[in-house]
């Protein structure tokens, strides 16, 4: 059997982490499986010519690999275009069976062109579908899978991996040892909730210590890069593991001869003097990353995420005066966020982070698999909308829309801004940006 | 936009010299001490604010950075007569050294009489273009002005408008302090019309008593849940008091 393992990227040249988990999980235990993988980059977006080329070239180069199954990986930026080649792909050769997964997708992705979707983590779902496409397990006993079987849609039990350590290292796949940047998993889900976010929606676990230990060592031995991204949703939540990561990166930094930056995301509440001093005492560069998305304490808990704010201004303070480099962002059009409480959350970071000389925001987009998507109130039937309630607990304050029903690229509603007030602000934003820049 | 104060030329002394202010020039004198003070400035922010009718001269300075280190950062220019526009022009072509790292920000007030597409077009190098509105009937050229600022991805920003007469976040005076009372919260409820009474926005609106005549006020007087939650988010913002907020 052969499969094709397809994502997209908006960046060139990055390693394909969530396929090359794929591919490792499923060569575990499906030895004699081919398995072919290839991550395309969108190149330039905003060029009609760029994407229709593209769009030949990967059909094309899923004709000439003539698998029998072929798997999308989708993000938010290609949810739409996985549903487009599906579609083509059943053209070409309705025999070619077509899997989606990703975070962006779930039942409503259900069509005619598409075989198989997985929900949730793929790891476990593509080894047992491979299995019953083996004749080796019936369709109802693949976890994490959406199907229609003889008019019905079937709908398995979710599960996922629990010891991480199972999961192969995906850079161990790898022909390829160049890469800019690496990316490293510590972690999978997220001990906080926030409502716009799916990396709470699996279970918080980590892969174990001595496994990043023998892995992080097989990257600094083996492969040449300039960029080392933990990509864990926040990676600072134990101090103690953290730093025992990184003592590791600056333990192989110095056997390897390696001249490195480190980046990863953190939690700012959570820094204090302390971690930025032992930071600071490593040889090579830490960028980090620091969610805040808005000061407004309304939008905070409509979206589930507590902030303290006096503990942020601590951090930014702590941060301005140390040598790691840092990226503070907002977003606008959160349910509950207006022009004037998005303006006050500007208002706050260029106040306190002072190292950034510009203001860092992106539109709200609704993404499928969160919290904020997942709560419905209507008649079941499907509908974009959602709610929340107020201060007055009142449940009526409008939903969110998206320009697609089923892809989250973009909001063109809540139920305190629309289309027009969320573009104005970005150009706001631009505005204010092109002064930070002149003085 | 970033918090700044408008100082007339003669009312600059030495308390404003670290504090973000754009000196408004009215006259080719007033333009020559402008520079002196430039010069002396502390603050990052080394303003000008002055008629397109007197560009020629800012011209020459503008040039001359490589010599003067870059007197100003900021020019605002208030367009007289379209004509001037080809100055503008010339003045964004202005190659400014990339080894002194200098910038140059270029703001252009329109008055709406003046405005036309056009103008969007070939002040791309402008960075920020502001309508100026002189009375009620000028009011009604904004939505199709806005629709082509929005076009080159302009925010739309107006001058000299009534807060009762336009969505608040697209008034200028929102975002600048009065410049000789900057660091203090001034309360704008005097030199009002009479039929302004009672606005919500009152204390807050640029607009003066001299100028009644030119809008015809619509106070926001209503003070429903439903109003007072539309400007809870703007009263919030021009509330604050912390002076020091760059924004």
């Amino acid at each position: 059997m052969k499969i094709l393992l397809l994502g997209f990227n908006v960046q060139e040249s990055v390693f394909p982490l969530g396929l090359m988990y794929l591919k490792g999980y499923l060569l575990k235990y499906h030895p004699d499986v081919e398995i072919d993988l290839k991550e395309f980059s969108f190149g330039n977006r905003q060029s009609y010519e760029t994407n229709k080329n593209l769009e030949l070239q990967v059909l094309s180069y899923i004709l000439l690999s003539k698998p029998e199954v072929v798997a999308f990986s989708n993000y938010i930026w290609s949810g739409e275009m996985a549903q487009d080649f599906a579609r083509a792909i059943k053209v070409l050769d309705p025999t070619i069976t077509v899997v989606l997964g990703g975070v962006e997708v779930d039942r409503k992705h259900l069509r005619s062109e598409i075989d198989f979707i997985v929900v949730g983590e793929g790891e476990i779902a593509l080894k047992e579908l491979v299995d019953f496409l083996k004749g080796e397990r019936v369709i109802e006993e693949v976890h994490n899978i959406l199907c229609v079987r003889e008019g019905r849609v079937v709908e398995t039990v979710k599960k996922e991996v629990e010891n991480l350590d199972e999961i192969p290292f995906p850079y161990r796949c790898s022909e390829v040892k160049h890469f800019q940047a690496l990316r490293v998993e510590t972690a999978r889900g997220c001990v906080f909730n926030c409502n716009f976010c799916h990396y709470a929606k699996p279970a918080f676990r980590t892969f174990s210590l001595p496994y990043l230990r023998e892995n992080l060592e097989y990257l600094f031995s083996e492969f040449s890069f300039h960029n080392l991204t933990f990509i864990d949703a926040n990676f600072n939540t134990h101090k103690e593991r953290m730093f025992t990561l990184l003592d590791m990166v600056e333990e192989y930094t110095l056997k390897y001869g390696k001249k490195i930056e480190v980046h990863c995301e953190l939690r700012p509440e959570l820094i204090d003097a302390e971690m930025v001093e032992r930071i600071e005492k490593y040889s090579f560069a830490l960028r980090c990353e620091l969610g805040f998305q808005s000061s407004s304490s309304e939008v905070l808990r409509l979206a589930n995420r507590p902030t303290n704010m006096e503990k942020v201004r601590v951090a930014l303070g702590l941060l301005n005066t140390s040598r790691i480099k840092y990226k503070i962002d907002l977003m606008y059009g959160l349910p509950g966020d207006t022009f004037f409480s998005f303006l006050q959350s500007m208002r706050f970071l260029l106040k306190y982070a002072l190292r950034q000389k510009k203001v860092v925001a992106h539109h709200f987009m609704l993404l499928n698999n969160t919290t904020f998507n997942d709560v419905k109130f209507n008649d079941g039937g499907f509908n974009d909308t959602t709610h929340f309630t107020d201060n007055n607990n009142n449940n009526n304050i409008g939903g969110v829309v998206r320009f697609t029903p089923l892809a989250s690229s973009m909001v063109i509603k809540t139920q305190t801004q629309d289309v027009l007030e969320l573009y104005l602000t970005k150009l706001f934003v631009d505005m204010v940006n092109e002064e930070l820049g002149c003085y | 936009m970033l918090q700044k104060w408008y100082i007339g030329v003669s009312d600059y002394t030495l308390l404003f010299e670290d504090k973000p202010v754009v000196l408004v020039v009215e006259s080719g004198l007033e333009l020559t001490r402008a520079f002196e003070i430039l010069k002396t400035r502390k603050h990052g922010l080394r303003g000008l604010q002055l008629s397109s009718s007197l560009l020629d001269s800012v011209i020459a300075e503008v040039v001359d950075f490589k010599r003067t280190g870059g007197v100003v950062n900021y020019l605002s220019i208030v367009l007289e007569q379209g004509e001037d526009i080809g100055l503008i022009l010339k003045l964004g072509k202005i190659e400014l050294d990339k080894k002194l790292n200098l910038k140059l920000y270029l703001e252009l007030i329109v008055p709406v009489k003046l405005f036309t597409a056009d103008i969007l077009k070939q002040c791309e190098r402008v960075n920020r273009v502001i309508i100026s509105v002189d009375s009620e009937e000028e009011l009604l050229r904004i939505p199709d002005i806005f629709k082509e600022m929005v076009l080159w991805k302009r925010f739309p920003i107006v001058k000299n408008v009534p807060l009762c007469k336009i969505d608040v976040k697209h008034a200028f005076e929102i975002y600048i302090r009065d410049g000789l009372r900057g660091d203090l919260r001034v309360d704008l409820s005097r030199d009002k019309p009479k039929e302004c009474a009672g606005c919500v926005l009152m204390k807050y609106c640029f607009y003066k008593e001299y100028k009644w005549e030119r809008f015809i006020p619509a106070p926001i007087l209503d003070t429903t849940t439903v109003v007072t939650r539309k400007y809870e988010g703007v009263l919030n913002f021009v509330n604050h008091e912390d002076f020091t907020a760059r924004f």
